[in-house]
């Protein structure tokens, strides 16, 4: 039983009354929020934690013995033992504070990955990845030389495991692979990547930006061995994120950006790092924002609970294909189950820009464009599409919405 | 349809994205650029003969939205035929009317008015207008035939462009 749970289902209608955004009116409609997987809603609890920080506390972190400063430290770091909790790991010291999933790769790519590659060696990714989990493998291939491989992804959206499998050979140094597709929804078998990953001796980083707010993370349980993800997309605050290393590995990991707040003791001759994570975290970093993303991951276990979350999610997901199904002329790229709530949608030959915005002129707000993964839509022949995402909000008022939505603008275009 | 909607979407846009003016090739042009928009895809390619310092011919193809694809086509309709300082000053009109300044424009232009109030769409509305000063300012296609047609004086830009916006 949790805050949110009403006869062992999600209370949506409840749940909707912690999230002041819903309350809002878009140009004169009642806001249909579809457009979870680019960033959640904040809930009030998230909000006033955030509020409390700069209202009552304000303070650095690690320094000054004053009581405000006493209390902001123990706040930040109370986050990354919140953290740990959540993802399973085995000590709170393999949670690196970052500015999100962008930075978290990007720091595995330079401080872990770069050191292990010579010419000729292959880092392996999808073809559904976020353009977060290309690009820093571009930067690398093209100054060291190594080569991108990437596995394919079938006509149905699902990542054809069986190359990727066999992708995976003696070259290969480094895997990242996202869990659940921004653009697609498409959930990949994560633990069976890992397990193919770890047969072959290959570390592997798993992007969990989108599944953070979709599934339960065990870490330990997985075997992966770095772990990224964003506040923002679990109802929590913009500018943080985590990156989960384990700890042998952020052992030997240089830090990649040097100054205040990473070192043990600095002379001009010489300075001596911090260990892990402190290294990793130089700088006065957005403490109000891990502040909320505590918060945000205590609402989810404490008030929701994923169990609850998977079975409203996958109700919306039902009920949604079911409705989308009706409407003539549209596609939804990428069925393939599992799947978590997010249909990316190809409207006739209605361009997504024009589609987009009849929706929000009639409340509802969805993502158009190409949701930073170009490749993906490339390999499915399209520029852009729709994309309506949920989350634990939505209910089947919103799936009408869209419906009707659509069915407005296929009227305006006929 | 709700009344926002048929503000944006109105009849007279509507039908320049169904049936536009001056699009398909143009082999003769002897001004070309192409405009890319990265955050959505949209494509246009504006394509121009120009004559005695006129817009003999003006034209475009593109792969777009229905917005970006009869702001195109409006264009055409609006500078088609006019010398080029008078073009240069309705560009530069119809840019001060989508960035929201008060300005009293004529003809069809006046329908992209209610842009103003929806700044995610301006860039699709702009484009080809944008992709038209680009290739203003790249001047002639090759330096053939068309050269002795046209004068120095018609190379200068028509606005400046805030390209990467």
């Amino acid at each position: 039983m949790t805050r949110f749970s009403l006869n062992g289902k999600l209370n949506a209608a409840e749940l909707q009354k912690v999230f002041p955004v819903l309350s809002r009116d878009i140009r004169g409609k009642k806001l249909t929020y579809l457009d979870s997987a680019a960033t959640t809603l904040k809930p009030l609890r998230v909000i006033d934690a955030v509020d409390r920080y700069y209202r009552h506390g304000t303070a650095n972190i690690h320094r000054g013995v004053h009581l405000l400063s006493e209390e902001a430290t123990s706040l930040y770091e109370s986050t990354r033992t919140t953290v740990k909790d959540f993802l399973n790991a085995a000590d709170e010291r393999e949670i690196v504070l970052t500015s999100g999933t962008t930075a978290g790769i990007n720091l595995v790519a330079k401080s872990f990955v770069k050191s292990r590659l010579k010419e000729g060696d292959e880092i392996l990714i999808t073809t559904m990845e976020h353009h977060a989990n290309i690009v820093p493998w571009q930067m690398l291939r093209d100054e060291t030389g190594c080569r991108l491989v990437v596995a394919p992804v079938r006509e149905d959206g699902s990542l054809d495991l069986p190359a990727f499998k066999s992708l995976i050979t003696s070259r290969t140094k480094f895997i990242s692979c996202t869990w659940i597709s921004n653009a697609l929804g498409v959930i990949n078998p994560i633990k069976e990547l890992v397990i193919a990953a770890k047969s072959a001796g290959v570390p592997i980083m798993i992007d969990a930006a989108q599944a953070v707010a979709h599934e339960p993370i065990d870490v330990q349980g997985l075997g992966c061995d770095f772990l990224v993800f964003s506040g923002h997309k679990l109802f929590g605050p913009t500018g943080v994120g985590v990156l989960f290393g384990k700890m042998e590995h952020l052992e030997i990991m240089p830090p990649q950006i040097g100054g205040g707040d990473m070192i043990k003791s600095v002379s001009f001759e010489k300075t001596v790092y911090a260990d892990a994570p402190s290294k990793f975290e130089a700088g006065t970093p957005d403490i109000a924002a891990v502040i909320g993303l505590g918060e945000a991951i205590r609402f989810v276990m404490e008030d929701v609970g994923f169990a609850l979350i998977q079975a409203h999610e996958q109700v919306l997901l039902g009920a949604a294909e079911l409705a989308l199904r009706d409407v003539p002329n549209l596609i939804i790229l990428g069925t393939s189950h599992p799947k978590a709530p997010i249909f990316s949608m190809v409207v006739g030959k209605i361009h997504p820009h024009d589609v987009g915005t009849i929706l929000d002129l009639q409340g509802v707000a969805v993502r158009t464009g190409h949701h930073c993964a170009q490749p993906l839509l490339a390999r499915f022949g399209v520029p852009a599409t729709v994309r309506a995402s949920f989350s634990i909000y939505n209910d089947q008022e919103d799936i009408k919405a869209l419906i009707q939505g659509l069915a407005k603008t296929q009227e305006l275009f006929a | 349809m709700s009344q926002q909607a048929s503000t944006i979407y109105q009849t007279v846009i509507l039908n320049h994205n169904r049936s536009p003016h001056g699009y398909g090739e143009m082999p003769l042009a002897t001004h070309k650029a192409d405009g890319f928009n990265p955050i959505c895809g949209d494509r246009v390619t504006v394509l121009a003969i120009i004559e005695k310092e006129k817009f003999a011919n003006l034209g475009f193809t593109a792969q777009s939205c229905a917005l970006c694809r009869a702001s195109a086509s409006v264009m055409v309709g609006a500078l088609t035929d006019l010398n080029l300082s008078r073009a240069a000053e309705f560009v530069a009109k119809f840019e001060d009317m989508i960035r929201g300044k008060t300005v009293t424009i004529d003809g069809d232009a006046a329908a992209f008015n209610a842009i103003k109030d929806y700044p995610a769409r301006a860039k699709c509305v702009l484009l080809p207008w944008r992709t038209l000063t680009e290739a203003m300012q790249k001047g002639l296609v090759s330096a053939g035939t068309q050269a002795n047609t046209i004068s120095g004086t018609m190379l200068a830009p028509l606005v400046s462009t805030e390209v990467g916006e």
